[in-house]
Order: C-alpha cells, then sequence, then structure tokens
C-alpha cells in the first residue's frame, strides 16, 4: 500500500489536472479579497463575503476535484500504464485504495489552503470584525462541508473504473451531483426529512442543523453509506475487471 | 510440339485450380497429392542462438506455463484447455493468427482477465493464492509498451520499480544502459520513437531479473532495423542471462527466426506444440528443379525416373517430393534427355507451409 501510494505521489508532481485544480480552486478566495478591494471598494461586510466564498469553493472544489480523479483513472486505462501496474504486480484492492488516498490527499491540501487563504484574506480585509470565534466557525465549516463533500463523492470512482477511458459520463455525473449539493441549501423545511437521506443534498444540509439534531445524523449516516458504497462498489468493478 | 508443351502447362494448371477449389478445405490432403501452388523456399541455415541453446535442452526443468483454463466472452469460448509447456532457458514462439488466442492466453498467466474455468499453474505451483510470489518472476510487455506519457523513461521505470517494491538499487540505471536509453533524460515517454518505446518496454520487463520474460508481439510496428535490434537483444537475453522468453506473434518469420519451441494457437486451442528442430525434421524435402521445358522434365519424371510425387509449380519449375530420388540422379536423367537445367536445389517446408496446413490458413485466402 505504502509503495503504491509514493507512486501516486510521483505521478501527482507532474499532473497538469491536479495542479490546474488546485490553482483554481485557490483563487477563488484570491480573486474575492481583489474584488472586494477594488470593485466593492470595500462596501460589503464579512458575512457576506466569507458566504460568497464559501459558496464558490462549494461549487469549484468538487468540481476540480471530480475532474482531479476522472483524469487520473482515465489516464491509467488510456496510457494501458493500468497493465504495467497490475502485473508488477499490484494488489486490485490496493490500486483502488491507493487512488482513493492520494485523491484525498490532494483534496485534503487544496482545502487547507484555501482555507488558510480565506481566513487570511477576512483578516486582510475585515480586521477589526474578524474574532477568533469567527476563523474557529470558518474552518469547522469549511473543513466538515469539504470532508462530507469527498465522502460523498466517493461513486465518483466506481464510475471513473466502470467507464475506463471515457472521460464524459464521470464528469456529467461529478455536474450532477454538485448541482444536488447547491440545491442542498434551497430545501425547505417540509422536504429536510426525505432530503437528508440523499447523500450529495445532505451535504450543505448538515451545515444549517443544529449539532443535536437527530437530521444531522440522517444526514451523516446517508454520507458515510454513499462514501461505503462507492469504495465497495469501486473494489468490486476493478477486482472483476478484464484489462 | 511447342503447342502440346503449352497445352500440358494449361492442362496441368487447371488440374491444379480445381482441385484447390474443390478440396481448399484440406491443407493436408493437398500437400499429399502434391499440390502447391505457392511455396517459400527454407531458409536451411539454423539461427546460431538456437545452435548455442540446443545443448540445454534436456538439462533443465520445464515451466509449465499454462493448464486447463478457459476463457468465455458471454457464450463464446476464446479460449480452450491449453497447456503450454515452456522449457527453461528457451524462446517458446506462440504462434497464432489475429484474435487465435494469443493474448488472450497471455492476459490470463498475468492475471489480467479473469478466468472462466479451469486453473493456471506457472513454475510448478497454482498461480491462484500465488500471485504475488508467482509475478515477481514473470516480466512482460502486453500489447504496446505503456507508459505515462508525461514522464521520462527514468521517472517511469523508477515509479514501476518502487510498485515492485523488490528491486534492487541502480536496477533503473542498469537496464536503461541494457536496453540502450539514457539514464536521467530529460525527454517524455511521448516524443520517443516507437523502438525506443519497445526498448524502454523490455527494460521494464527485465526490471526485477525475471526468470520468464512474457512479450505480446513486442516487434509490431517497428521498422526492419528495428525488429533486428529487439531479435538480437532477445536472443542475448535468453543466451547470456538464461531467460525464459515466451514470445507471441503472427510474423512467422520472426518466429522461425527466433524461437526454439512453438506452440500453434487457432480459435483458441492449441494446435501443435514442438521445437523448431521437429518441426525441421518433420517438415517434408523437396528438390525444385528449374527446367527450360517443364513438359519434357515431367515426363522423364514419370516414365524414366517412375516418379509421380511432383508438382509443378511454375512453367519451369518443379517441386519432386519423391525422397528416394537424389539430385544427381535428377540431373543426371534430365541432363542425359537434353532437358535444360537451369538450378536445382534440396529444399524444405517452411514454417509458413506447416503453420497454414495447421491451422486451414488456404480457405481465408
Amino acid at each position: 500500500m505504502n509503495n503504491a501510494f509514493q507512486t501516486e505521489i510521483l505521478k501527482l508532481k507532474k499532473n497538469k489536472m491536479a495542479f490546474i485544480g488546485f490553482i483554481f480552486t485557490i483563487c477563488i478566495p484570491v480573486l474575492l479579497v481583489l474584488k472586494a478591494v477594488f470593485l466593492d471598494k470595500m462596501k460589503i461586510d464579512y458575512h457576506e463575503w466569507i458566504r460568497t466564498v464559501f459558496m464558490l469553493v462549494n461549487l469549484v472544489l468538487p468540481i476540480m476535484s471530480g475532474f482531479f480523479i476522472t483524469q487520473s483513472m482515465q489516464k491509467e486505462y488510456g496510457e494501458k500504464t493500468i497493465i504495467n501496474i497490475i502485473t508488477a504486480p499490484v494488489n486490485r484492492k490496493v490500486f483502488v485504495f491507493s487512488k482513493i488516498t492520494v485523491w484525498f490527499f490532494w483534496y485534503a491540501v487544496v482545502m487547507v489552503v484555501t482555507e488558510c487563504l480565506t481566513i487570511l484574506g477576512s483578516l486582510i480585509l475585515f480586521h477589526s470584525q474578524v474574532t477568533s470565534s469567527a476563523i474557529c466557525f470558518t474552518i469547522q465549516l469549511f473543513t466538515q462541508i469539504g470532508l462530507l463533500s469527498y465522502i460523498a463523492f466517493l461513486p465518483i470512482i466506481w464510475i471513473a473504473i466502470r467507464q475506463r477511458t471515457l472521460f464524459y459520463p464521470t464528469m456529467l455525473s461529478v455536474l450532477f451531483f454538485v448541482l444536488l449539493q447547491c440545491a442542498g441549501s434551497q430545501v425547505s423545511e417540509e422536504l429536510l426529512p426525505a432530503a437528508c437521506f440523499v447523500p450529495w443534498l445532505a451535504i450543505q444540509i448538515s451545515a444549517t442543523l443544529p449539532a443535536n439534531s437527530q437530521h444531522l445524523y440522517i444526514c451523516i449516516a446517508s454520507i458515510l453509506c454513499s462514501g461505503l458504497l462507492g469504495i465497495l462498489l469501486a473494489i468490486l468493478e476493478f477486482s472483476t475487471q478484464d484489462l | 510440339m511447342n503447342s502440346l508443351k503449352s497445352n500440358l502447362v494449361q492442362l496441368t494448371e487447371q488440374v491444379q485450380s480445381e482441385f484447390v477449389q474443390k478440396h481448399h478445405k484440406f491443407p493436408g490432403l493437398q500437400r499429399r497429392m502434391g499440390v502447391f501452388l505457392r511455396k517459400t523456399p527454407y531458409s536451411a541455415r539454423v539461427p546460431q542462438h538456437r545452435m548455442l541453446r540446443n545443448g540445454r535442452k534436456n538439462g533443465k526443468s520445464d515451466y509449465s506455463c499454462h493448464k486447463t483454463a478457459d476463457k468465455k466472452y458471454g457464450d463464446v469460448k476464446v479460449v480452450e484447455q491449453i497447456n503450454l509447456n515452456v522449457k527453461k532457458g528457451r524462446i517458446y514462439g506462440l504462434l497464432g493468427r489475429n484474435g487465435a488466442g494469443k493474448t488472450t492466453i497471455m492476459k490470463m498467466v498475468l492475471g489480467l482477465i479473469s478466468i472462466s474455468a479451469g486453473e493456471i499453474e506457472i513454475f510448478g505451483e497454482q498461480l491462484k493464492g500465488n500471485e504475488k510470489s508467482i509475478y515477481t518472476r514473470i516480466g512482460s510487455i502486453i500489447e504496446a509498451p505503456s507508459f505515462y506519457s508525461y514522464l521520462t523513461a527514468t521517472e517511469n521505470l523508477e515509479i514501476f520499480s518502487r510498485l515492485r517494491g523488490t528491486i534492487k538499487k541502480n536496477a533503473v540505471k542498469s537496464v536503461l544502459e541494457v536496453v540502450g536509453l539514457p539514464y536521467k533524460d530529460k525527454k517524455p515517454f511521448i516524443s520517443y520513437s516507437l523502438g525506443m518505446k519497445q526498448r524502454l518496454g523490455i527494460a521494464n520487463a527485465i526490471l526485477n531479473d525475471p526468470e520468464i520474460l512474457i512479450l505480446d508481439e513486442p516487434t509490431n510496428g517497428l521498422d526492419p532495423v528495428g525488429i533486428v535490434e529487439i531479435r538480437k537483444f532477445l536472443q542475448t537475453l535468453c543466451c547470456e542471462q538464461g531467460k525464459t522468453i515466451v514470445i507471441s506473434s503472427h510474423i512467422l518469420s520472426e518466429i522461425a527466426l527466433l524461437a526454439d519451441d512453438i506452440g500453434i494457437i487457432h480459435d483458441g486451442h492449441l494446435l501443435k506444440e514442438l521445437s523448431m528442430n521437429e518441426l525441421e525434421e518433420k517438415n517434408k524435402k523437396f528438390i525444385e528443379v528449374k527446367v527450360d521445358s517443364v513438359t519434357k522434365a515431367a515426363q522423364l519424371l514419370e516414365n524414366v525416373m517412375k516418379c509421380k510425387n511432383y508438382t509443378v509449380t511454375d512453367k519451369n519449375c518443379i517441386e519432386i517430393y519423391d525422397e528416394t530420388l537424389s539430385t544427381e540422379k535428377i540431373a543426371d536423367c534430365l541432363v542425359s534427355h537434353g532437358v535444360g537445367l537451369s538450378s536445382l536445389f534440396c529444399k524444405r517446408e517452411s514454417l509458413e507451409d506447416y503453420f497454414t496446413s495447421l491451422t486451414g490458413g488456404v480457405k481465408f485466402e
């Protein structure tokens, strides 16, 4: 597992998609700082600014993350390096886990850097308004949504393995999941109990619920189920796949 | 006289053509009846590497590389009950037409595709459950050398050496030297020529110093110089480093020059497995005679030399399959009866003829 993960890191070093995804995502807080300074002339308040950053990051990061894993899997099939990997030999389960791990590694790095830039930006723009509790809340919200989003999107790896060299089905699925995730913030109270069972809707819903809410547990459970199912299906698909 | 001669030639050609049309499904029968429209001359020269390795034949144990395994796609069986006996330190050529099942067999052995029924045994061990220990003893190239296009040769090999985990220090550098590619070069794999890609593929295959190399059509798409390079390289690996090589190809001339043993696959079945020496002994010898008058020569063969087992292959060429006739006797007879003799050779059927007769290739031509 360690060798497989290390090789994924080696591949990551020259992976243009990983770099582009990283730059695109971390650009969001930077560009919003510039917008607040030069276009809004500092007329915007802290909560509005942080909400905009939060909304855009939650839109762009899952898309970039979907691009990253899709391209990573599709390249292995397209360049047929998967044959060299399996005959090395690498256990098929280990290969899937190494992909999931490196995906998480990339996702975590992008998320942390974006969080840092957001906090830095908020300190530059709204120095007087930003308290330590506000920083903690920002970190907590970013991390919670980020992690839950990563877990809910794990079925993407199953689709990527199933589609082999095809790019579009996986990307369409990513966009559909992102759409659901965005729609999660617009769910009405009547629909809330049902929406909690849909993992991609549950990501945003979980951010609005109090810590002791029963619905929060349902949201987390449905997201974990999605992740677990994604991993199991990916392993099952890859283990029985003829290369 | 001339019109009689041309009539006889026309009649012979007509009979041959009618026979081939009628019995095209039975090339073996055609051969027995002495009807061949085309014959590829056999090069009597045995490749030097094969002579070197012949001495080892009996001393070492064999690898039963594959055992009674089937592969189905839907209801179609693409490979059925194959058992390859690969001898240690020798080159085994897996011959078959496109779609015969060569790559499928190799992929089954390498665990790239699942088997529908049966089991696979390599090095005397069951593959199932021993994958890790068996695959570390095997190096392979399947279909085409596949590497990360944006990485250099060194970076690619470093990735695969790390994946294997048990590679010696400097292994990447030394294998690149062996195949003649630069170490720490800046050129990405995508800009490599096909020959360089194949060499990198071989470098990757020998990275863990395997006992067996499984190579699926490694000379595909290469120019003649590239083919010779790869052939010589494989011969060196086998002769000097004692590697066992299983190589698949549909290029018969290539296998004839390289392999010590061959297995002929057709429609997923192993039709025949034999050594090239056995093939050479087995294949029918014949005497090719080029004369100015094929009609007169044919008459002499039948009436004077009492030979019926011959074929007129051209307007001035006859192939004689009667083993009791010597070249001297034929030459004496023809010359003494005033037939102009331009050449007389003792020849043998080629691997192509043997392959065609086994797989029934004529019917597709």
